[in-house]
């Protein structure tokens, strides 16, 4: 007989599955600032289903079922006042991340040395951007180059790190 | 231009928070026709999300920081919230193919730069995940049944109408992300808010009013948002969307002052000041400073008392003597702004505003 799962078991799969759930949300959002209202209630919709979960069942197919369709909701939800990609593309964005979403925690990891490896200069404007939360016009202020070429440059650095992340878990075998 | 080329500038400026409806649909567009375009994206948006998690400020959200706090050992450690980052391995080199602009002087002022910079991110992001960890302390410890008691002192800037006179003793009981109101003055009243947002407030010991939001004037408004403390609330938005600076307060306090990140918009909250006891993690002080449409105020809250929470003073019944009567949606707006008016006198007739189509009317 199946069991229900308890909630502290429950609070430990919500955890463990944090880096995952960002991802698929981030997958369908326009707004980087919208992630974190959205996993919030995402997180507290799976508290409240915690009883639905059977303990011993795979929790990422459960949760991540959930937080599709709660992500998706909240989009329709905001298309009123935001911007928002549309359903057919939503659906597409979220199967593609589903694919990828399944080896992020690696990606994670090989994130962490590529970031040890930017050239001083990347990894400050990475920096500014991520850790400090600038807008990419404060950070032409603050570094005194113009707005476009900050947004080129972040991008490049985006393309070294996505490389760097390939290599890492090609190397390491990670990679599907 | 190539449509590949353009589609790597409007993800740019996606992943930037920097694009525009006619950008987006173009977007749109180019990834629907392209299925490496839309991998690209994912690729970008997933990339995107992981730095955000491990460089950025925001937390874990609410449900894992509480447990997190209580040291839950199914939590592993990655799921710490990451913002404490050593930076190693890193070469001092500057690349001068990337920044060929630069003259020897240039790039020496520019090393120096970094160094600096670097350092002092570095300690910005300790400093500010020791914040972190006591404003989340804070939340732990005023989420236990313990009541707090606060006066509260409201200082109202050049820009506000005089029309507004409040009470000058105001105390506000605060449990968790639940508040009550006492206003003494002419008339002693309480007040306080339901899930929903309206606010239910005493007339007398046996009568109790409700507004609903859309049916609240700008004076009820704005002593609404004046008085207003859902402090898990508040200490959610100042993690998600606020800038943390700490520095020692006085007797064995820790001050933290949280300031709005540029990218969040649409709030009135322009600063708060919190004074942490280090022992006890109660918030012995609070100031918001705030901006609202017709007028800025600063209100600060000192703790004065502790007690165990009763939850019947959260609702209007808890301050009432049988037989007592709340008057809420079944009753019409025009009757509750009437009973408010009587309570409270004349100056009190815009607290209420009747809507057009009002049900019961």
């Amino acid at each position: 007989m199946m069991q229900n799962s308890n909630p502290s078991e429950i609070v430990g799969q919500i955890a463990r599955h944090q880096t995952r759930l960002r991802g698929l949300v981030r997958c369908l959002l326009v707004r980087s600032s919208d992630v974190e209202d959205v996993l919030q209630e995402i997180n507290s919709v799976l508290w409240e289903k915690a009883n639905e979960f059977q303990a011993g069942t795979d929790f990422w197919a459960w949760s991540s079922q959930i937080a599709r369709f709660k992500a998706l909701n909240h989009i329709r939800k905001y298309s009123r006042d935001r911007l928002v990609f549309d359903d057919k593309l939503l659906n597409e964005l979220a199967d593609l991340a589903y694919k990828r979403l399944s080896q992020l925690d690696h990606r994670r990891e090989a994130l962490e040395g590529c970031l040890n490896e930017l050239p001083p200069p990347q990894r400050q404007l990475i920096d500014l951007r991520y850790a400090g939360g600038h807008a990419i016009e404060a950070i032409a202020e603050i570094i005194g180059r113009p707005q476009a070429s900050i947004r080129q440059t972040l991008y490049r650095v985006r393309q070294a790190l996505l490389a760097c992340i390939e290599a890492k878990l090609q190397s390491e075998g990670g990679a599907t | 231009m190539s449509s590949k080329t353009r589609f790597v500038e409007l993800m740019s400026r996606m992943l930037d928070d920097a694009i525009s409806d006619e950008e987006l649909a173009e977007l749109q567009t180019l990834a629907e026709a392209d299925p490496t375009l839309r991998s690209q994206l994912v690729d970008h948006l997933l990339l995107d999300s992981l730095l955000d998690e491990n460089l950025g400020q925001e937390p874990l959200t609410a449900l894992v920081d509480l447990i997190g706090e209580s040291s839950d050992p199914l939590i592993p450690t990655a799921q710490v919230p990451t913002s404490i980052r050593t930076h190693s391995g890193t070469s001092s080199t500057v690349p001068t193919r990337r920044w060929p602009w630069m003259s020897g002087w240039l790039m020496l002022a520019a090393s120096l730069l970094f160094v600096v910079s670097f350092f002092t991110l570095k300690g910005n992001r300790e400093a500010y995940a020791k914040a972190t960890q006591i404003v989340r302390a804070a939340m732990h410890t005023h989420a236990a049944p313990i009541e707090r008691i606060y006066v509260v002192d409201v200082k109202r800037g050049e820009t506000n109408d005089p029309r507004f006179e409040f009470p000058r003793n105001v105390r506000v009981a605060t449990q968790g992300d639940r508040f009550w109101v006492q206003m003494r003055g002419y008339r002693e009243w309480a007040w306080g808010r339901n899930e929903q947002g309206a606010i239910w407030m005493t007339l007398g010991p046996q009568r109790a009013v409700v507004v609903n939001p859309n049916e609240m004037g700008i004076p009820l408004r704005y002593i609404g948002d004046l008085y207003t403390l859902n402090l898990e609330t508040l200490l959610q938005t100042f993690l998600k969307h606020c800038r943390l600076e700490m520095s020692d307060g006085p007797a064995d306090s820790t001050i933290i002052v949280a300031t709005p990140r540029r990218q969040w918009s649409n709030r009135p909250l322009q600063r708060a000041t919190i004074e942490v006891d280090r022992e006890t993690k109660a918030i012995r002080k609070l100031v918001i400073e705030r901006e609202f449409e017709h007028a800025s105020s600063i209100s600060t809250f000192t703790l004065v008392d502790s007690r165990l929470a009763d939850d019947s003073l959260y609702g209007p019944e808890g301050h009432l003597s049988e037989p007592y009567r709340i008057f809420s949606n079944e009753t019409s707006a025009t009757r509750r702004r009437e009973l408010v008016t009587n309570w409270f006198g004349p100056t009190s007739d815009q607290w209420m505003k009747i809507l057009e189509n009002q049900p019961n009317e």
